[in-house]
């Protein structure tokens, strides 16, 4: 089942063509790893597929819904996308499990059961002991898993991921994108932007992006 | 040092806003305070720059007092006090009595000032009289002849441009005093510090009718030497009162030290604490902002080599920059507004002196400005370098803030009970308790200070069972809680002190309600005419056209052999706590059963029976009736008479129409069986509030002479009060609790943009706004009606048991709370807040997650 699809999008900044032409699938269980220099428009074609922002021209949609039509774009990230960034990541006066409750409370599920729900992937994620601690309690690595566990609660199948090891070591590094292995492996879809090519070994389809346009899309045992 | 002050000066041109923000609320409490204070200087004027005005080029004005024997005086006034003399009845002093007093080769020139009546079209009007001769050169200075002459004969005066305004026109021929003297208006003269003063000028012996029979008399006084203080000591002790040129130029040095005020002083030093903490508080969280926003600024320094007490240096000279530039700009900002405005306030009848800049003042003012930035940059600074991951979420012991609060509150109780304990029992400690209880509480609210940051802390926690919307804001508060608690602060401050006020002061007037005995019923008004019965008729005529419908019911008086009226009242029976009448309740009505039912407001069969057979029917259940008789005082009510007038009569008791409501209504004619004096009609009453009372007084006051009174209970002059402390408590509370909301909203741009990615719409944005301000205001506004309340409550009983006039702590005391206000305070103006904070305010964008590159 395909959970994210990009028809010939292109955004455009002024006269900054910051992508062109992309056509993208990204399927449940699948981890698509997007690569490419600075400035290659990783980052805008993760905005574009989560509706933070919309595209000059071309189609996207999240579980076969056009966004174009989506009236409430906010209600869409609560129910559908999960977000990971590379920091500033979490909410800092809220413990770790009210950071993972909130998407659930934003859509108006009762706090009880948000955060028995968000207990349960606090346990998927190995945080359950770690639930009442605040953001600055944790370390880096659980702060990441913490915002992975915020961007799976729920029904949510697409998981964007933007440089979510970034700031992390190796170690930690590697232990995030298991995690992210592991939701995929379990049905999620999700989409990674990364520079680091032993991340991108992970996936199981790497993109290569380069002035906003795919110069080469391969299966995982093409990008080894 | 220099760089330091480079490095803020760098900052605030860079954080403009911010900048602007905190030197606004520096500036703005220091250019009211500097145009107040350069203000009231200009407007007043003193004896030194007056000295011109009330004696010309003479060297004293000398007046003698009404009777011989020492006297002391003001150095500075030239009104004189006997001493030890008791009610001696006058003797007049003649001319050559004074004259041979004063040092030979002098010079006096007679000048009396008082007032006098002049018959205007409009009715009476009592004008300021002066009476002395303008044209001799010794009154050079006093006042400007602006059209006309000056008077030179008897019969001649010169009045001042307000006195036009009231209808006069130059030479008119004008009545003046009770006697009707013809007086012709021959110039237009202009007092040079009182623009607007109502004055009318003659040679003596025209106006005022007092110095004809050798009362006081007055003289300008020109003298060889100057009239030194020793000198002026030397007249007093033979009677005579002396304002001296040389006294005024170089007063001596008791003059400063008389009227000192402890409890005034000690008043206003609390209120400019006050100010300045607000200040303080209000600016506070702006630093700590400012200093979040730096840190990494600060951090690049101290990997120059700059230590913890470097940084700290930074941070402060911000507070001293913005301190010092704002309250600069706002004190000259208030001079200038002042000295440009004072002429126009001036207009509206104040006097006006020659512009003047009390510098000293205006400049204690900057300092204090300067001050309270430093002080607000305090916190701040203290937190740079201590700022550690597992400090934030704490709150030291609350050690310091319970110390205060204990203190402050075992210094109210020490207070109220400081006659009992100590055996104080003087009225001097009693006129300070008010400002004791004040000062104690002052206390309590730095105790409550001290304790915010750990309130804060302690509400942030206890926030996990709100919901999403209101457990996010509560959290951020209570993260961030210097900048939290600072401006919760100001609002528990402010909250604090409007919550004593209203609860003191309404429990205070409830107090004087309970005490007050109404002489009438409610909206009854009496006409009243003032000379008897000479003008009454066309008074009556007057109020009758003028009130049509009204139902007037004719009331008698009392009229002696010279046709004064006599007025009479019941003799008081208590000495402690006695009810107090207000307007004319002391002054019983007479008249026949029509008068009464309109006292009573109903019929009553038995008292009007009583009335006619020539008894007193007395309402006032606290007049003691002696063997069913009652003893009356007559009174004449303009002057003392020689003989008093007593008056004894059967007298029942009857049920008033208000239970308020005391006095009695006397039978006329038993009145004036008993004691001797005519009786005829010369007043009205009815039940009618006019619509416009004053208007209705000066229609009655032109047909002849007569007062209009209207019996409209205890007046309540705190009601307009309380709005207008309502309205500067909201300016506080709304002004601490958006700045710091605005603050917030500055520090939540990342969290906004992770917010906004999972899913956050706009509602969430100002739920959270709104619940940051809600939670700021009603934090401060609860904690502020505690210590309000508590100190409300002392300064009832304070207020109180000096109503009572007792040394003793009353046992019950009248402990009002406003409700209305109370609630408007503590649950209004939060809402309020959170309502302005969520509706205005920036639609969020949604946030990227890093910007297209």
């Amino acid at each position: 089942m395909t959970l994210l699809t990009l028809e010939s999008v292109s955004r455009t900044y002024g006269e900054v063509k910051a992508l062109d032409g992309v056509d993208l699938t990204v399927a449940a269980g699948e981890l698509v790893a997007v690569m490419g220099p600075s400035g290659s428009g990783k980052s805008t074609l993760l905005n574009l597929a989560g509706g933070l922002d919309r595209p000059s021209s071309g189609t996207v949609a999240v579980a076969g819904e056009d966004l174009a039509r989506v009236r409430d774009l906010a209600a869409l990230r609560r129910r559908s996308v999960g977000y990971v960034f590379q920091e500033l990541n979490l909410i800092h006066s809220l413990t770790a499990v009210e950071n993972v409750m909130l998407p659930r409370e934003l859509d108006g599920v009762a706090a009880r059961q948000a955060r028995q729900e968000a207990l349960a992937v606090l346990d998927e994620v190995g945080l359950r002991e770690q639930a009442e601690a605040f953001p600055d309690e944790l370390s880096g690595g659980q702060r990441q898993r913490v915002a992975i566990a915020r961007a799976l609660v729920g029904e949510r199948r697409l998981v964007l991921a933007d440089e979510p090891t970034g700031a992390l070591d190796t170690a930690t590094g590697d232990e995030i994108l298991t995690l992210l292995r592991a939701r995929a492996d379990a049905g999620a879809a999700v989409l990674l932007v990364t520079h680091e090519p032993r991340y991108a070994a992970w996936a199981d389809r790497v993109i290569f992006l380069r002035d906003g346009r795919i110069v080469d899309a391969s299966l995982l045992e093409s990008a080894r | 040092m220099r760089a330091v002050l480079r490095l803020a000066w760098r900052d605030i041109r860079r954080a403009k806003g911010r900048s602007a923000l905190i030197m606004a609320m520096i500036g703005l409490p220091v250019l009211v305070v500097s145009a107040l204070l350069t203000g009231y200087a200009t407007v007043l004027v003193s004896p030194r720059e007056g000295v011109e005005t009330s004696m010309g080029r003479a060297d004293a004005i000398v007046r003698p007092s009404s009777v011989h024997g020492p006297v002391e005086q003001h150095p500075l006034s030239a009104m004189a006090f006997h001493l030890g003399l008791g009610n001696q009845p006058p003797e007049p002093w003649r001319p050559e009595e004074v004259a041979a007093l004063l040092p030979p080769g002098h010079r006096a020139l007679p000048y009396q000032v008082g007032t006098a009546e002049v018959r205007l079209p409009g009715g009476f009007e009592t004008l300021d009289a002066v009476e002395v001769d303008l044209r001799d050169p010794l009154t050079d200075g006093m006042r400007t002849l602006v059209e006309g002459r000056l008077p030179a004969a008897a019969g001649e005066v010169a009045v001042t441009e307000a006195v036009l305004d009231l209808g006069v026109r130059l030479g008119d021929t004008v009545p003046v005093t009770r006697h009707a003297r013809p007086a012709t208006v021959v110039g237009v003269v202009e007092h040079p510090q009182r623009p607007t003063a109502d004055e009318i000028v003659s040679l003596p012996g025209l106006l005022l009718l007092r110095p004809q029979k050798g009362e006081d008399l007055g003289f300008l006084v020109d003298t060889p030497a100057p009239v030194t203080w020793p000198e002026v000591q030397r007249l007093n002790r033979s009677g005579l009162g002396v304002l001296s040129r040389a006294v005024i130029m170089d007063p001596p040095d008791e003059t400063s030290r008389s009227g000192y005020a402890p409890g005034y002083a000690l008043g206003s030093a609390l209120a400019v604490f006050m100010v300045v903490l607000e200040v303080v508080l209000l600016a506070g969280p702006a630093f700590t902002v400012g200093l979040r926003r730096r840190r990494d600024e600060l951090a690049t320094i101290a990997a120059q080599g700059a230590s913890k007490r470097h940084l700290r240096m930074i941070v402060l000279a911000d507070g001293l920059l913005l301190g010092g530039l704002g309250a600069i700009a706002g004190g000259l900002l208030g001079v200038v507004l002042a000295l440009v405005g004072t002429p126009f306030v001036a207009r509206l009848g104040t006097p006006l002196g020659p512009p003047e800049v009390p510098w000293a003042q205006v400049l204690a003012v900057v300092a204090l400005g300067l001050v309270s930035g430093v002080c607000a940059a305090i916190a701040p600074a203290v937190q740079v370098g201590r700022e550690s991951r597992s400090a934030r979420r704490k709150a030291g012991k609350p050690v310091l803030g319970v110390v205060l609060i204990g203190l402050g509150l075992a210094a109210t109780v020490l207070i109220l009970q400081g006659d009992a304990i100590f055996g104080f029992g003087s009225w001097e400690w009693r006129a300070l308790t008010d400002v004791l209880v004040v000062a104690a509480s002052v206390v309590v609210v730095l105790g409550v200070i001290a304790l915010m940051p750990w309130l804060v802390v302690r509400s942030g926690r206890a926030a996990r069972r709100l919901p999403m919307v209101l457990r996010l804001p509560v959290r951020d508060a209570s993260r961030h809680r210097v900048r939290t608690a600072s401006a919760a602060a100001a609002v528990m401050a402010v909250t604090a002190a409007a919550l004593a006020f209203a609860i003191g002061y309404q429990s205070n007037h409830r107090g004087n309600l309970a005490n007050y005995r109404a002489g009438a019923p409610l909206g009854m008004m009496m006409v009243n005419g003032q000379h008897g019965v000479t003008t009454w008729e066309r008074v009556r005529a007057e109020a009758e056209a003028r009130l049509p419908g009204v139902g007037l019911v004719p009331g008698m008086v009392a009229l002696d052999a010279e046709d004064r009226v006599i007025t009479f009242s019941m003799p008081r029976t208590c000495s402690a706590g006695c009810k107090s009448y207000g307007w004319h309740g002391e002054e019983l009505p007479m008249g026949d059963a029509a008068l009464l039912r309109l006292f009573q407001g109903r019929d009553d069969p038995a008292a009007a029976a009583a009335l006619s057979e020539g008894k007193a029917v007395i309402f006032d259940s606290g007049v003691i009736i002696d063997n069913g008789t009652i003893t009356l005082n007559g009174y004449y009510r303009y002057d003392a008479i020689p003989d008093p007038v007593r008056v004894t009569l059967p007298a029942v008791r009857a049920t008033a129409a208000d239970p308020a409501q005391g006095g009695a209504v006397l039978p006329a004619a038993a009145v004036a069986a008993a004691s001797g004096l005519k009786v005829a009609e010369a007043r009205l009453y009815g039940m009618h509030v006019p619509a416009d009372e004053l208007r209705l007084e000066r229609d009655l006051m032109a047909a002849g002479s007569a007062d209009l009174f209207v019996e409209h209970g205890y007046p309540d002059p705190m009601a307009g009060q309380l709005w207008i402390l309502f309205g500067s408590s909201l300016v506080v509370v709304l002004g601490g609790t958006l700045i710091a909301t605005r603050l917030a909203a500055a520090d939540w741009r990342q969290e906004q943009a992770t917010m906004a990615a999972i899913g956050a719409g706009a509602g969430t944005h100002r739920g959270m706004l709104a619940g940051q301000a809600g939670f700021i205001a009603l934090l401060g506004s609860v904690a502020g009606m505690f210590v309000g309340g508590v100190a409300g409550a002392a300064l009832a009983i304070s207020l109180t048991a000096k109503r009572s006039g007792s040394f003793e702590l009353p046992e019950t005391t009248t402990f009002v709370v406003p409700w209305g206000f109370t609630v408007a305070m503590v649950l209004g103006l939060p809402l309020l807040a959170a309502l302005i904070a969520g509706v205005f305010t920036r639609r969020p964008r949604p946030a990227l997650t890093r910007r297209a590159t």
